[in-house]
């Protein structure tokens, strides 16, 4: 069997566990025609995938505390060509991937992750944080009448850089040792994809408009990557909240409401949209 | 054992969200079976909806039996060529309303159950042809 290994980065919150848990569903619910296929169960930990992906199906969030640390999973498939092929991805904590760019530091374990041939970089679509001025946001305060008070600067802190500029930076890492392995393909997954709809931009110009920093580091090739870009629904919408006594989502109930779950998932590659999840996955392994 | 038996609470299936991971553990534990090698060729499979006055006493009573025919046209497709029947029996071992007899189904269950064995059909193989006499030479029935 061949073995392949992507490696799924992402700043916290960004939809990683809930894309594998998505991904799982449809794999192993055969629902629908897909470019990889479920062949077996493998001999490793599953119970973590069959966890997250019941907690997909019951349309309620994942569970953060109860995915504490990283996980490797493994799911047997087959491609096009009925090739058997075992694909290994880490569930890592977005925490790790924050330290990175916060504390410069990273795991000797995580380093070993990051030595993934293919890379699904996922990218929270909603709530991207823009560049700002301090100037605009005077300007801005000043518009709404709302009064700035003076000697409250709020000190610099790495987390509060812009969204692409962190994204930016992680890439850069993968490109530098010890994590550079060399060329490798990169997909970009913008996750909550059905909020970012309403802008009726397809996920390359939606990069280049709110993250045009991002647009331009892989467009000018900067580190080689060959990369693609993907607008990803994994939920279908608001899901149910971990935390006791907050209150349920409409959403979440007219989504538990559909015969079919994977019904819930959209992938937008370009103006084609399909439920495919397997499809960035397929391509990384081209 | 001839008969492999996968029952399920009826119950899960009225739930907007636990319905759909029945489908899914159904088919889940029927894969590992198979993968582990659990399962011995010419075996039946019956899936055993309990709790089936529960289930028509509900309001979603239609849509838990498209649920339940859902499940076991995916079991079919998926595991169709593995088991050599597959039926279903939704069952009511002990209701607790008046309009569904006590035991139903459970007859049905058990005369599936003991169905004689379906043999195997085997694919009729000529004897190696061997050069030497010595080769050719078989052990007498005693």
């Amino acid at each position: 069997m061949t073995e392949r290994s992507i490696v799924i980065i992402g700043l916290p919150g960004s939809g990683k566990t809930t894309f594998l848990a998505a991904l799982w569903h449809l794999v192993t619910d055969h629902d629908g025609d897909t470019a990889l296929r479920f062949q077996k169960l493998s001999a490793g930990d599953t119970a973590h995938l069959h966890r997250i992906a019941a907690r997909w199906r019951e349309a309620k969030e994942q569970d953060r505390t109860g995915v504490a640390g990283h996980r490797m999973v493994s799911m047997n498939l087959l491609d096009q060509k009925e090739t058997p092929v075992q694909v290994t991805f880490p569930d890592v904590p977005g925490e790790a991937y924050r330290r990175m760019w916060e504390d410069r530091d990273c795991d000797p374990e995580i380093a070993d992750i990051l030595n993934a041939e293919g890379v699904l970089l996922f990218i929270h679509s909603d709530s991207i944080v823009f560049p700002a001025w301090v100037v605009e946001q005077a300007d801005l305060a000043k518009q709404l009448e709302l009064e700035v008070p003076d000697g409250q600067e709020v000190a610099w802190h790495p987390r509060l850089a812009p969204t692409q500029v962190q994204v930016v930076d992680l890439l850069q890492l993968l490109c530098e040792p010890p994590l550079d392995i060399g060329p490798r393909r990169l997909a970009i997954m913008l996750s909550v994809w059905d909020k970012a709809k309403g802008d009726c931009l397809a996920p390359r110009e939606y990069l280049e408009s709110k993250l045009p920093l991002l647009g331009q580091y892989l467009r000018q090739g900067a580190n080689g990557w060959t990369w693609q870009i993907y607008g990803i629904s994994a939920q279908g919408g608001d899901y149910d909240p971990v935390a006791p006594g907050k209150e349920a989502k409409p959403e979440a109930e007219q989504l538990r409401k559909l015969d079919q779950p994977s019904t819930r998932i959209s992938l937008v590659n370009g103006s084609c949209e399909s439920h495919d999840l397997t499809e960035p996955l397929a391509w990384l392994m081209q | 054992m001839p008969i492999l038996w996968r029952s399920f609470d009826g119950q899960r299936l009225l739930d907007d969200g636990m319905r759909h991971n029945v489908r899914s553990e159904v088919c889940m534990m029927l894969q590992a079976l198979v993968d582990g090698g659990g399962v011995a060729a010419g075996q039946r499979l019956a899936l055993v909806l309990t709790k089936q006055d529960v289930v028509l006493n509900s309001d979603l009573r239609e849509r838990a039996g498209d649920d339940f025919n859902r499940i076991l046209t995916k079991v079919q497709s998926l595991f169709g060529h593995v088991f050599s029947e597959i039926r279903a029996f939704p069952v009511a071992a002990s209701p607790q309303a008046p309009e569904v007899r006590r035991g139903s189904g459970i007859a049905e269950l058990l005369s599936f159950w003991l169905k004689p064995s379906i043999p195997i059909p085997m694919a009729a193989t000529e004897p190696p042809e061997f050069e030497r006499a010595y080769a050719r030479l078989t052990l007498l029935d005693e």
